[in-house]
């Protein structure tokens, strides 16, 4: 049976490091000086780490309900992005406008993309109860009839 | 021997390492286990500490250490002939720059995800860890004193044609952020809408290069470009064509016989690199204090979709040239050239009468640096990438894996410019005629040179030579502004930490510490002698590399594993370093182009740096003789099992 697939596409660069090869932002904290350049930015992830940790809870990569795959993505790395998007559509088939909605990136960061659907609104805070609840709504439609969880 | 069959053998080359040295360093060497829980797992939290499939993890880790470093080494390397450089960054990917970033992310794993700088702390001592992060500070000012120089060089020089695109990228740059950041806009239409403003910024660039010399040339010189731009072709006498960049028109008027314009002209050129430099402190004081949301960030994203574009392009431009036998597969630089002359050399004379150029040993090995092995991938590795790796053996392919991309990259931009530039380039009078022409050249000239056998290659594809080089000037010109507003903004926190540290706190403000920021990068920049930053700067960043691998050989003899494939590269990084630094002092003492400050400065920097190399290899050799142990306990460890991960 599939696998539900969640991607959580974070809303800022997954590294928050800039400069390339000859200089980075993040990572050495005594060059930062107790600095975070970043902060904005970290309480963007802690709440998406507060979506990612409810997911897990509920749905643990090692437990018997692991059907879930969830990815977190950094919105640079379209090359994954794109074909992960791609895939997920074609694999689940979402529907039409889902489908284009999804493969054309029309949402808006963070953003959470359930079995190729897109199931967050642009610029509301992500509640962790309702992507849980259209995730476990995945769950159960793949499963065939008399099956119960 | 062509560009085709050099490229396919190196990336052969490469290829055959990472299924061989790399699963021999990755099993045999750190025992990379993949039961063993990972930080990303033990720490999970969502934040930092998220286990990440490889393919997601490889394009994040690769767009983070990949950047300005392997384009530009390679390019002024080449000069000692294409073998010397190819070798080296093929063999200093897989048995040293892999290695080194393996060995990172290996060590930061089993210290649950800290960095490389808190692990040489622990094993080495806190002086070992201040002397890394005073190496890191004058990198740093080093980096981006050249870098300034480079961008105003080729401005001016080279690429009027970049001017607009680069700083309307930052305009587009700042809209992406603040609609995507901000006000929400979807992803997909905001990166499609940047990268087609992006697009007409080329477009405009190219049709209406701004030649920032002529503000600052008479009016004499400015009627008899004039006159260069609407005269016919003529025979013998080079073009004055687009993008009108200031070396082209010192040529044509030269050529010509307007020997008093050319002076002028030369005269402004200097003039106007010096404000370009003035300029692009500015912009590195402003981008320092703004928000990185605003433009560091979205100018990040951007970047990504450059730096894809330039591998694959270069990389299909080589492949056509080879299919449909191109003269751009056609390699015309020497296979190996010891001897390179100091000078052109002219009709008459010989190599004793215009003189040597430094030898490629140990200079090759600083050249190129972040192609072969870039000290500064070990706090990308240990800080953020090792939080995110789902198995331990994912180390592999990204550590030892996403080097040996970066490796495809220089040997790419190799190929460019031994090949791509065509024959004229290396012949007497030609960028890599000889020393002076490139290697002592200003670093623009290397860059240009990049940019023209990139822009060659891309004209195999169907993009016109003058919108190529565009394209390739502002992903160059983009990487170093990037890197320049991140290593600012660095310094200028280190200002502050030192203001606090000596009770100067009014001074510890972002404004007062970014002015001094900038000071220091403004000092590297404008002195005389910014050819020899990049060699300097490649040092520094070596020496940084010597260090991670120290730490990394401390590592593995406490826990009394084979060192031998740790220190011998190390040995190599730090011996090659020491022994540049040696012949930079001495030049910049004997350099009497230099003014008396300049000439002190520089060589203090320079022992400054160099004693605290000598002093770290101390500290090294003190913990190695500490003995062996103090790490069994965090090795004997039963670990919990990871049952899964997050691979479907």
């Amino acid at each position: 049976m599939t696998r539900v697939s969640v991607l959580l596409i974070r809303e800022n660069a997954e590294q928050l490091t800039g400069g390339g090869c000859c200089g980075t932002l993040d990572a050495d904290d005594p060059m930062l000086g107790g600095r975070d350049p970043f902060h904005h930015a970290r309480q963007d992830r802690r709440d998406l780490g507060l979506l990612h940790r409810a997911i897990r809870k509920l749905y643990p990569p090692d437990g018997d309900r692991g059907q879930v795959a969830v990815q977190i993505v950094d919105p640079r790395n379209q090359l994954y992005l794109i074909a992960k998007l791609a895939a997920d559509v074609i694999r689940y088939r979402p529907g039409l406008g889902a489908g284009l909605c999804t493969i054309c990136q029309m949402f808006s960061l963070p953003a959470v993309v359930v079995n190729g659907r897109v199931i967050s609104r642009r610029g509301e805070t992500l509640d962790p109860d309702a992507v849980c609840h259209a995730i476990g709504q995945a769950l159960h439609d793949r499963r065939p009839a008399g099956d119960t969880p | 021997m062509n560009a085709a069959t050099l490229a396919v053998v190196a990336f052969a080359a490469l290829l055959v390492a990472y299924l061989t040295y790399g699963r021999f360093m990755a099993t045999r060497i750190f025992r990379l286990d993949p039961s063993r829980r990972t930080p990303s797992h033990e720490l999970e939290d969502g934040v930092d500490y998220v286990p990440t499939r490889v393919p997601v993890l490889f394009g994040h880790h690769f767009a983070s250490i990949a950047g300005l470093g392997p384009i530009l080494g390679p390019a002024i390397a080449v000069v000692w002939g294409w073998l010397p450089a190819v070798l080296w960054v093929v063999l200093g990917c897989i048995f040293i720059g892999a290695v080194h970033d393996l060995g990172a992310l290996a060590v930061s794993l089993r210290f649950k995800g800290r960095t490389i700088g808190d692990v040489c702390s622990d094993l080495m001592g806190w002086r070992a860890r201040l002397l890394a992060l005073l190496i890191i500070f004058f990198l740093l000012a080093l980096a981006m004193g050249a870098f300034v120089n480079a961008i105003s060089g080729l401005f001016v020089n080279f690429n009027p044609d970049a001017i607009i695109p680069s700083f309307g990228l930052m305009l587009v740059a700042v809209a992406v952020g603040i609609a995507v950041y901000k006000l929400k806009v979807g992803l997909g239409p905001a990166t499609v809408v940047g990268l087609v403003l992006f697009a007409l910024l080329i477009v405009c660039g190219v049709e209406w290069p701004i030649t920032s010399y002529e503000w600052f040339a008479s009016a004499e010189a400015r009627q008899a470009l004039d006159g260069a731009r609407d005269a016919a072709p003529a025979e013998g006498v080079p073009g004055f064509e687009k993008p009108y960049g200031a070396a082209a028109a010192v040529r044509h008027l030269q050529a010509v016989g307007n020997e008093r314009a050319a002076e002028q002209v030369t005269a402004a050129i200097a003039l106007t690199q010096k404000w370009w430099i003035w300029g692009l402190l500015a912009y590195a004081f402003l981008a320092s204090v703004l928000p990185v949301w605003l433009l560091l960030q979205p100018r990040d994203y951007i970047n990504s979709f450059q730096l894809y574009f330039i591998l694959a392009t270069l990389f299909v431009g080589l492949v056509v040239a080879a299919a449909t036998g191109a003269p751009e597969n056609h390699i015309n630089a020497a296979v190996f050239r010891p001897d390179v002359p100091m000078t052109a050399i002219g009709p008459g004379q010989t190599i004793d009468d215009v003189g040597r150029a430094p030898s490629w040993l140990p200079l090759l090995f600083v050249t190129i640096a972040c192609g072969a092995v870039s000290g500064f991938h070990s706090l990308v590795s240990s800080g953020t990438t090792v939080r995110q790796l789902d198995r331990e053996t994912d180390a592999r392919v990204i550590g030892y894996g996403a080097m040996l991309v970066e490796g495809v990259l220089a040997i790419l931009v190799i190929a460019a410019c031994v090949a791509g530039l065509g024959a004229e380039a290396w012949q007497s009078g030609g960028e890599y005629g000889s020393w002076k022409s490139i290697g002592g050249a200003g670093l623009a000239v290397q860059l240009s040179a990049v940019v023209r056998g990139g822009g060659n290659f891309l004209a195999l594809l169907g993009i016109p030579t003058r919108y190529g080089t565009a394209i390739l000037a502002v992903t160059v010109v983009a990487f170093a502004l990037t890197t320049l507003d991140t290593a600012t903004r660095l310094l200028r926190f280190n200002v502050e930490a030192i203001c606090r540290a000596v009770d100067l706190e009014p001074l510890a403000n972002r404004y007062f510490a970014s002015l001094v920021a900038v000071c220091a990068i403004a000092f590297f920049g404008l002195v005389p002698a910014g050819k020899t930053l990049w060699t300097l700067f490649g040092t520094a960043n070596q020496l940084l590399a010597g260090l991670t691998l120290l730490t990394v050989s401390v590592f593995l003899y406490k826990l009394g594993r084979p060192v031998v494939y740790t220190v011998v590269p190390m040995v190599l990084m730090l011996a090659m370093s020491i022994w540049a630094m040696t012949i930079n002092l001495v030049g910049f003492w004997e350099n009497e182009s230099l003014s008396k400050f300049n000439q002190w400065s520089l060589t203090v920097v320079t022992l400054v740096v160099l004693a605290m190399s000598l002093w770290l290899i101390v500290e090294g050799l003190l913990s190695f003789a500490r003995g062996r142990g103090g790490l069994e306990r965090e090795e004997r460890e039963s670990p919990e099992p990871v049952t899964a991960g997050t691979q479907p």
